[in-house]
């Protein structure tokens, strides 16, 4: 074959969408000089040269604009013009192309989103692949690119020569729509080389308050984002896949839509290290009396050995059909105290997820006045009155039972958000949460904390959905007054240490304040102010600028959201005790 | 006065034997007032539960679940019986009669208990859930000589009354979770309808067991659920019927346990309070007095009946 030696205009831009396909073929086709790189949908073939000479593939470039393949011919290389139309055709078309030639990779870059059955291309692409048994690269535009996003939020939606909104995309594809449709195309990803835009061609109009960086708006989408999913820098994604079986699109369970199973109303997630199986059983007495029978329970077997494990389980087993039916036991064997909160809220399927402990007692209301304040504040955290009430063990007759000592102690009946900026007022048992944030959000239990994690979810969580408060009294937290507990299985210096990672993790988030906050707040610089003057010497100066700050902020229009002002927080915190919950 | 029901008979029991030895029959009696299908369904189920790991293990031959209806018209159709009996059948024989009038508490209890053949009675509320193993828990006291009552524990709202931390052993039980040997039951007399319709025929029924020589033992190990709300304050919510028939009870209680100087001073209290449920308790004990039916007095050694200011025992806690 008559070649021209690559020129500069076809060099590699390294971070390209060729340039990321090339570098993740040659991690993995060994060197097989004379075997084919089919790239299907090749345009002018910018891959050619570097691939020719890279990896000593024959290039073959297809493409159904005969004009586009033009330039390759040019330079030298194998072209066909097929037309893209049914599958059967299509792999009709790439048989006859290959013939009797072994096929070591494909490239479909930049392709699938400008065609309307972009389904049948991929089928026939993977039913070649996998008579060759080679390596597949796929390329798309990612449509939730961050741009786009917070474009999109406000009601803008720019079309643009070329970029991620190319005016000749017919098909748009996210993350989760790419690889649903490469699977159900036989085509699986093993390898991913994606790339990355920190401001797209999108980023326009500079002025707009959600694309300018240095605002506010910007900062809390941005952060949201980030949580969400890693793709929000992504512009192109590009996949190595490996022909195998097509695997049907399932319903992501994250993700609700037609066709998703119907979900019970709460899940429960119980963690358990087996050690109080007489706390356990009381547990799920409660929980078979609820008055409103709508949940699910996941008991999160911590590290257990297969003696307690076999105890849990048959407490289980002993419970009525109906209850039984509503529990899964899941076995988990890593992690500290926090690790089975994630499992367990990423296994959940509710639409909101509760955390019992195992010597919780629910009233019996607990679930349904739950489902009440859902029904009237959709998707905000839910939060009930709960009480207080001291408890040890007793053994009478050989058995081990639970015996409350004192009367009830009840916590604040609503939530404050800035009392909770100072310490947990709010025990589990009286919150659930809606699944949301955590499987749209990817707001998660930080597993680097050992006590008061979840203070910590709740406070981030809180921040983003809001919290509804329900005043009526529906459980009751057990705190141990002379037995284990996590309260006294970690030193103080642990608690401490945690308590001051989780402030200094709300100081540095941008936080959506509840309405309401800012007379709180307006009251609390008043509050320091008056007493900064009777102490005659005036506020020192770091605390004055907080100050200064913190009025700005509340005279601004976009006084919702806001940095926390840690050094004020922590001032006001040294001047009004609180309580901490710690177990 | 009248000798009449409640008062302490020579026993047929001897606190020197165990009332169980080994596997027993049980029969669960509840009395329904306007109680709802679905409520009784609960209560049966977690039961029948129960009843069947109680006799896989051993220790339980067959239970029963006796319902007496106080309701001015049945509560339950013959189809929900019938549904009831269909579900749980094969480990639980179900029965219902409707008394037709209003039995209290009392009153049906001791009418359910005639027909009830089992070697212990569960006296039960009709709203009690039980847990799995609350059954075959529970009889543990009973193997003992000289117990005769054995109480489970509430949830979620755990009756303050104190009790023996090693022992169990309890100034009184209560009637929403109470095990019997029928025969202690009926040596006794039963509940004392006559003084109580709804409200302390528990702690009566408690004491005379102790008067016969018996403890009354509270097993926490044996729990079962008891539907209770705490006001939006975290206190205790009692019923309009609680609040009249307890200060009705008092007076009797007073009375019968032979606490003259408190049955003084809570008539004196009752006449002058502006609470109607105080006066009309206290315009029925007077007309019973004048009537001269009030039963025997009791204990004169005051050996048995705790008075701890307003309650029948001590209290670990206030529940307010």
């Amino acid at each position: 074959m008559n070649r021209v030696a690559p020129k500069s205009d076809y060099a590699l831009d390294a971070n390209s969408v060729s340039g990321h396909a090339l570098e993740l073929l040659a991690r993995k086709v060994a060197g097989q000089p004379g075997m084919l790189h089919l790239d299907v949908g090749c345009g002018d073939g910018h891959m050619a040269e570097p691939l020719t000479s890279l990896l000593g593939l024959h290039y073959v470039g297809i493409d159904r604009d005969n004009q586009a393949l033009r330039s390759l011919t040019e330079r030298g290389f194998e072209t066909h013009g097929l037309a893209f139309s049914d599958e059967g055709q299509i792999y009709e078309g790439l048989r006859h192309i290959v013939g009797e030639r072994a096929v070591g990779s494909i490239t479909v870059l930049d392709t699938i989103e400008r065609l309307t059955n972009a389904d049948a291309l991929l089928r026939a692409v993977s039913q070649l692949a996998r008579l060759h048994n080679c390596y597949v690269v796929v390329s798309s535009a990612n449509v939730a690119h961050g741009d786009v996003g917070r474009k999109l939020a406000f009601g803008l939606w720019d079309y643009t020569e070329g970029g991620i909104l190319d005016r000749g995309h017919v098909r748009l594809f996210d993350n989760r729509g790419l690889g649903t449709t490469l699977a159900a195309a036989g085509l699986h990803e093993i390898d991913r080389h994606d790339v990355q835009t920190g401001q797209s061609e999108q980023n326009f109009p500079a002025s707009h308050p959600a694309l300018a960086s240095g605002t506010e708006l910007h900062a809390l989408l941005h952060q949201l984002r980030l949580g969400a999913d890693p793709f929000t820098y992504v512009s192109r994604f590009v996949r190595l896949c490996v022909p195998g079986p097509a695997v049907l699109a399932t319903i992501d369970p994250a993700r609700e839509g037609e066709g998703a199973p119907a979900r019970p109303f709460l899940s429960i997630i119980m963690r358990t290290q087996g050690t109080r199986l007489h706390t356990f059983i009381e547990a799920l007495t409660c929980l078979s009396a609820q008055t409103d029978p709508d949940f699910e329970l996941l008991v999160l077997g911590h590290k257990l050995d297969r003696e307690r494990q076999l105890d849990v389980e048959r407490v289980i087993a002993d419970t009525a059909d109906r209850l039984r039916q509503q529990i899964r036991y899941i076995a988990v064997d890593t992690g500290n105290r926090t690790h089975p909160l994630n499992v367990g809220f990423e296994e959940a399927r509710g639409e909101y997820i509760a955390i019992l402990d195992d010597d919780d007692a629910p009233l019996a209301h607990w679930v349904e006045t739950f489902k009440k304040l859902a029904r009237q504040t959709p998707g905000k955290v839910l939060r009930c009155a709960c009480v207080r009430q001291n408890v040890r063990n007793v053994d009478i007759r050989g058995q081990r039972s639970l015996r409350a000592e004192g009367g009830f102690e009840r916590y604040p009946a609503s939530f404050d958000f800035l009392a909770h900026l100072r310490g947990n007022q709010s025990p589990p048992i009286g919150l659930a949460f809606p699944r949301g944030p955590f499987h749209s959000f990817g707001i998660r239990f930080d597993e680097s904390l050992t006590t008061t994690e979840d203070w910590d979810f709740l406070m981030r969580t809180a921040a983003v959905v809001g919290v509804a408060s329900a005043g009526e009294v529906t459980g009751i937290y057990r705190w141990w007054t002379k037995d284990e507990s996590s309260r006294t299985d970690h030193p103080q210096s642990e608690w401490d240490s945690n308590y001051q990672r989780i402030l200094t993790k709300l100081d540095q988030a941008h936080i959506v304040l509840p309405r309401g906050a800012v007379p709180r707040i307006r009251y609390l610089v008043d509050f320091c102010e008056t007493q900064s003057r009777g102490g005659g010497d005036g506020l020192p100066p770091d605390v004055q600028r907080e100050l200064d700050r913190l009025r700005l902020i509340e005279q601004s229009t976009s006084w919702r959201i806001m940095a926390l002002p840690r050094r004020l927080v922590s001032r006001i915190r040294r001047q009004i005790r609180f309580r901490v919950i710690r177990r | 006065m009248a000798e009449g029901k409640g008062s302490v008979h020579h026993p047929q029991v001897s606190p020197t034997a165990p009332f169980v030895t080994g596997p027993v029959s049980v029969g669960a009696q509840t009395v329904l007032y306007h109680t709802g299908y679905d409520e009784v369904r609960r209560s049966a189920a977690s039961l029948a539960r129960s009843a069947e790991l109680g006799m896989a293990s051993g220790a339980l031959t067959s239970v029963a679940f006796h319902l007496g209806d106080s309701s001015s018209l049945p509560c339950l159709s013959d189809a929900e019986v019938a549904s009831l009996q269909e579900e749980f059948g094969r480990v639980l024989k179900v029965t219902y009669r409707s008394f037709g009038a209003n039995r209290g508490s009392a009153g049906g209890q001791n009418d359910l208990a005639a027909i009830n053949a089992a070697d212990l009675l569960f006296i039960q509320n009709p709203d009690v859930i039980a847990s799995p193993r609350m059954l075959e828990t529970l009889i543990e006291p009973l193997k003992t000589a000289g117990v005769g009552i054995a109480e489970a524990k509430q949830l979620p709202v755990e009756h303050p009354k104190d009790y023996d931390p090693k022992t169990g052993e309890t100034s009184w039980a209560m009637g929403a979770c109470l095990l019997i040997p029928a025969r202690l039951f009926k040596s006794i007399n039963g509940f004392d309808a006559d003084s109580f319709f709804m409200y302390c025929d528990d702690v009566d029924l408690s004491w005379r067991t102790k008067l016969a020589g018996f403890k009354v033992i509270h097993h926490p190990a044996a729990v079962v659920f008891h539907d209770k709300r705490l006001s939006a304050d975290a206190k205790w919510m009692p019923s309009a019927a609680e609040r009249y028939y307890s200060a009705e009870a008092a007076l009797f209680m007073a009375h019968k346990w032979s606490k003259a100087g408190v049955l003084q001073r809570l008539l004196e209290q009752f006449s002058l309070s502006p609470h109607e449920d105080h006066q009309k308790a206290y315009s029925v004990f007077m007309s019973r007095r004048e009537a001269d039916q009030l039963p025997a007095p009791l204990d004169p050694g005051h050996e048995v009946g705790q008075f701890v200011g307003d309650m029948y025992a001590h209290h670990r806690f206030a529940l307010l």
